[in-house]
């Protein structure tokens, strides 16, 4: 292949990557808006959503009901809402007794959980320390794109990424739920004062950070056509990378972050030696320079710390 | 007089008590008589905490009877390989806790009191491990120089991530020793030179001066495994390890270190050097992981990526949340339970990270304050005991 044709290949890569990590970034930048708060254990949320949709494929697929036009909006429907529940669940137990204590306290209680949610996977679902197989939930084939071959469901799995990352601005912007949540994210207390329903809010940014994550768990599986309990390690590192890079607490920067830092990655893997094994390597230490030049991220306003 | 030989007698009876105990419990091989043992001791704790023996272990500790408990304390302790000596699996299993105490100790200083999260502790262990294995195996370099140069990296690396970071807040201090503790795992496995996925294997033995601890010592006659000269290594250097973070909490810098932890902006205002002070603390926390991982890799004589992952890390630092932040027995105590129980409960082992997990999120939720957390420190007020360290901190 040119070297363009390499590049374009890559760019792709990184336009799919992006998407996924883009979905798990935002929950990062959501709880981290309205909570002051890292959720670690999102990555293990994001894992769940893909072992949650693999239960709804494999539902589907003995009943015999897969004919994609169907098949496709119910696992990632029914995959996000589990991973919903299973998000407010685990916010509930785990991060918002917590919320009054130290950041220490709450980061240490939010990465022990996530252990314990990976281990619970890899413990009792059946033979869940392999990696699993993932239906291939859209039509095969593909087109050629500047003498590349793209395949079919990387477009698919674009147009459901854009359409999430749209529906939650539209959720963010123009709704009521929307404004209490930013509302909540300035300032707390002035919010409850206001009126906003503070315990309802907190476990619709459950529902919403961990839906957006399971559906990128489902991407994720659609991806690569496969899921392993180990995923959300990485998936949550880069997440929470990516929602760094844009600016913690801002919705848009984090679904920047994650095209960011897809293409860091690809970049990577194409261009250095022995790339594809150090790809992350390399990533995370630009993440690591970013931070020390920029740690408020690309979009994040420079605050002054807060007393 | 009498009355320091009564309490001397009083402490030195106690620790033959729980010695007995300890031994006793890992003899009995049936559930049912461990859980009996457990059950009764932690009765008799209860009781003996209910009728305000903490407090008055607490006193204890910080006089002068202290010293000699100690000393008495350790000899007990040294005979432990001989008493087990038909079994060295339990020489290993105390190996292993007092590894985990010296890991302790330094993730203690660096997150229990000074307040800077290491979520990386597993790789500067493995820092360690890898530099002393590499250079005791490939260039030849004698014990000493190997551990010393391991606990120089695991130090250096330490230092070297840290220092551009010292500004940034907790969330992304966390993050930084994240990656670097994923990208570890990550050059481990895929460089070849480092042994790949596969470890390094044939680490030659530690040979200490005329001391070779691979060798099976005797005395009198009697032959022990060799683990036991780790045993006695690793009990020597725990207990200098307990000393002085025991010295460094009482002292003035503990109380710089914990007023970095609690108010950085007072303490920078009040004259405190912000980025020296932290860069210290981790940098010392680091050379006790770092002897530790070194020692490690000569201990077991065969180290790979797995041994050094992110949730080892965690179960670092699940030690100190459950002892307690910046406490020192709390570590000691917190790294006896987790690694001896482990074992002891071999059953589980398959789901020991997830017991942890939710341990520590319980432990969090219910008792954050830990099983053993420090007292308030009582500078200027009226000691409770002739203690060491009063008057002002500056």
């Amino acid at each position: 292949m040119s070297l363009q044709a390499v590049l374009l290949q890559q760019l792709t890569n990184a336009v799919m990557l992006g998407t996924i990590y883009g979905l798990i970034a935002i929950g990062f930048s959501l709880f981290f808006g309205t909570l002051d708060i890292i959720q670690f254990a999102h990555g293990d949320v994001y894992m769940l959503g893909g072992f949650a949709a693999l239960t709804v494929a494999a539902a589907l697929t003995s009943a015999a009901a897969s004919a994609p036009a169907l098949a496709v909006p119910l696992v990632f429907v029914a995959g996000a809402a589990l991973t919903a529940l299973a998000g407010v669940a685990f916010g509930r137990l785990a991060v918002r007794p917590l919320l009054g204590s130290p950041p220490l306290i709450t980061l240490l209680a939010t990465l022990a959980g996530g252990i314990a949610l990976r281990e619970a996977v890899r413990l009792f679902y059946p033979n869940g320390t392999a990696a699993q197989r993932f239906p291939s939930l859209f039509p095969a084939g593909s087109v050629e794109l500047g003498g590349v071959l793209i395949r079919y469901d990387n477009f698919f799995i674009l147009a459901i990424g854009l359409g999430v990352f749209a529906a939650t601005a539209l959720l963010v912007n123009r709704t009521r739920l929307g404004r209490a949540i930013r509302a909540i994210s300035q300032d707390r207390e002035a919010a409850a004062m206001m009126g906003v329903d503070l315990d309802r809010t907190l476990d619709l940014c459950f529902v919403l950070g961990s839906a957006l994550a399971g559906v990128a768990g489902a991407l994720y599986g659609a991806y690569y056509n496969q899921v392993i309990f180990t995923m959300g390690l990485t998936g949550g590192l880069i997440g929470f990378s990516a929602a760094t890079i844009g600016g913690l607490g801002h919705i848009l920067g984090a679904v920047v972050g994650g095209y960011l830092f897809a293409l860091l990655q690809t970049l990577a893997s194409a261009l250095l030696p022995g790339g594809s094994e150090y790809r992350d390597v390399f990533a995370f230490l630009v993440v690591i320079l970013f931070l020390m030049f920029r740690p408020t991220g690309i979009l994040g306003e420079r605050q002054a710390e807060r007393v | 007089m009498g009355k320091r030989l009564q309490r001397v007698s009083l402490a030195v009876g106690l620790e033959v008590v729980a010695y007995g105990w300890f031994l006793a419990f890992l003899r009995v091989e049936s559930a049912l008589g461990s859980l009996a043992l457990v059950a009764a001791a932690a009765a008799l704790a209860v009781a003996l905490a209910r009728a305000g023996a903490l407090a008055w272990l607490r006193r204890e500790l910080d006089s002068g009877v202290a010293r000699a408990a100690a000393i008495f304390g350790l000899a007990l302790a040294a005979t432990f390989p001989a008493l087990v000596r038909d079994n060295p699996y339990w020489i290993f299993t105390l190996n292993l806790t007092l590894l985990y105490v010296l890991v302790g100790l330094g993730l203690n200083l660096q997150t229990g009191t000074t307040g800077l999260v290491n979520l990386a502790g597993a790789a500067f262990y493995g820092t360690g491990a890898y530099t002393a294995a590499l250079l005791a195996r490939d260039a030849g370099v004698p014990g000493v120089a190997s551990l010393a140069a391991g606990t120089l990296a695991a130090a250096a690396v330490g230092a070297l991530l840290f220092a551009p970071v010292l500004k940034l807040r907790g969330h992304y201090l966390a993050l930084v020793t994240i990656a670097f503790g994923v990208i570890f795992h990550l050059v481990l496995n895929n460089t070849e030179a480092l042994g790949g996925p596969q470890g390094i294997y044939g680490i030659p033995d530690l040979v200490l001066g005329p001391w070779n601890l691979q060798r099976s010592p005797r005395l009198a006659g009697v032959e022990l495994h060799f683990y036991a000269n780790y045993f006695w290594l690793l009990l020597a250097l725990a207990a200098a390890a307990v000393w002085w973070a025991w010295r460094v909490y009482d002292s003035p810098v503990g109380l710089v270190l914990n007023a970095i932890r609690d108010d950085p902006w007072v303490a920078g205002t009040s004259g405190v050097n912000l980025p020296r002070w932290k860069l210290a603390a981790f940098t010392a926390g680091n050379v006790l992981i770092g002897v530790a991982g070194s020692i490690y890799a000569f201990m077991i004589g065969y180290i790979s990526p797995e041994n050094f992952t992110f949730e080892e890390s965690l179960f670092m630092l699940s030690i100190i949340i459950l002892g307690a932040m910046d406490s020192v027995p709390g570590v000691v105590t917190a790294s006896v339970l987790l690694v001896v129980l482990t074992e002891k409960l071999r059953a589980i082992q398959d789901y020991r990270f997830l017991l942890y997990g939710v341990l520590v999120v319980a432990m969090l939720i219910f008792r954050q304050q830990g099983l053993w957390p420090p007292p308030w420190r009582r500078y200027g007020l009226p000691a409770a005991a002739p203690s060491s360290g009063g008057g002002a901190a500056r």
